[in-house]
């Protein structure tokens, strides 16, 4: 089912009637995995307002982020997926607990957990194309399998074997020796 | 993965280049350009920007994570049904074009009796023409 999304934004009762009806289930799933299961009923409420978050969040400012939203670019249901998600991460953020070092919050802020490190080889900013650098990430930094980075990016299995390769050979003549560096060349 | 000694050299060699790269990611991009990318329509410097900045954010690549995964996963369930219904398919398509040309033609003719003998006795199924069989065929034939 079409949802008129130009006559949800002009404000027409039934238009947004068809759009809940019709994204309420997705937003619901995305949101409940976000919070993972939303088993019991304090975690259910947290559910339940969370959805509503959402669909305030699409309305907000004159139904800003809902206007914000290109066909073209994009699938609804992929969109509205991370739109229900980030919100949901948002209110999962907000319920922690302070953490004892204070931590900047949001998807804008997060900063990496190292300091960068003085001296040391001069590194172009652009050794490794972005692609590389994903790669390295998914693998060296969030130790995903070879699959499961595979299947992050949505290319096969070799393709992430021969990228790995090819940014470790980059690495190595620019930063190490044939097998890496030692540890003890680290801060 | 499994943490051997060449994973952790090679973890330790990707952990001295990110030292060197800025402290803080870019601003994060709308939601509209991860999902762009995760549905596979960013391309060029769009999906370099997006996979630019997922390599430097970990609140972005936690947000991409399931939806990439979900659509991995369909599509991965996709090509796994979808094979096997192509198959099942070509098995049909050609049982309908071989009915079809076979109906377009008197069954069974003299040649196409020879053929079949021949076939058999090629795969062994035949010692030699079979003496019930032959004159079946050729029956059929007139």
């Amino acid at each position: 089912m079409d949802v008129d999304l130009d006559a949800c934004i002009r404000g027409d009762k039934h238009a947004w009637d068809a759009f809940v009806g019709r994204w309420a289930g997705v937003i619901h799933a995305a949101v409940r995995r976000a919070f993972q299961g939303g088993r019991g009923a304090a975690a259910r409420a947290d559910v339940e307002d969370t959805v509503q978050d959402v669909f305030l969040r699409l309305v907000k400012d004159d139904c800003r982020l809902l206007r914000s939203y290109d066909a073209n670019r994009a699938s609804l249901s992929t969109w509205l997926t991370l739109v229900a998600r980030s919100t949901a991460i948002d209110r999962l953020r907000r319920k922690r607990p302070p953490p004892t070092v204070p931590l900047e919050q949001g998807r804008h802020a997060e900063s990496s957990p190292e300091p960068r490190s003085a001296g040391g080889p001069e590194v172009p900013l652009h050794l490794l194309s972005a692609r590389q650098r994903l790669v390295m990430t998914l693998l060296f930094d969030e130790e995903l399998s070879v699959a499961e980075a595979a299947g992050f990016i949505g290319i096969d299995e070799q393709t992430i074997r021969s990228t790995k390769h090819k940014a470790l050979t980059r690495l190595r003549e620019h930063l190490g020796g044939e097998k890496g560096i030692s540890p003890g060349a680290l801060p | 993965m499994p943490r051997d000694s060449q994973f952790n050299d090679d973890q330790l060699l990707w952990r001295q280049f990110t030292k060197t790269l800025p402290q803080r990611p870019a601003a994060c991009p709308p939601l509209l350009e991860l999902a762009g990318w995760i549905d596979g329509r960013a391309t060029g410097p769009d999906a370099e920007a997006a996979e630019t900045h997922l390599a430097e954010c970990a609140v972005c690549r936690e947000l991409v994570r399931p939806a990439r995964t979900e659509r991995g996963l369909r599509l991965a369930h996709w090509l796994q049904v979808g094979g096997w219904g192509m198959a099942a398919a070509a098995s049909i398509a050609i049982c309908v074009v071989g009915y079809q040309v076979g109906s377009g033609r008197p069954m069974l003719d003299t040649a196409a009796a020879d053929a079949i003998l021949l076939s058999e006795m090629s795969f062994g199924l035949l010692d030699g023409p079979d003496e019930g069989l032959l004159p079946t065929l050729q029956e059929l034939s007139r």
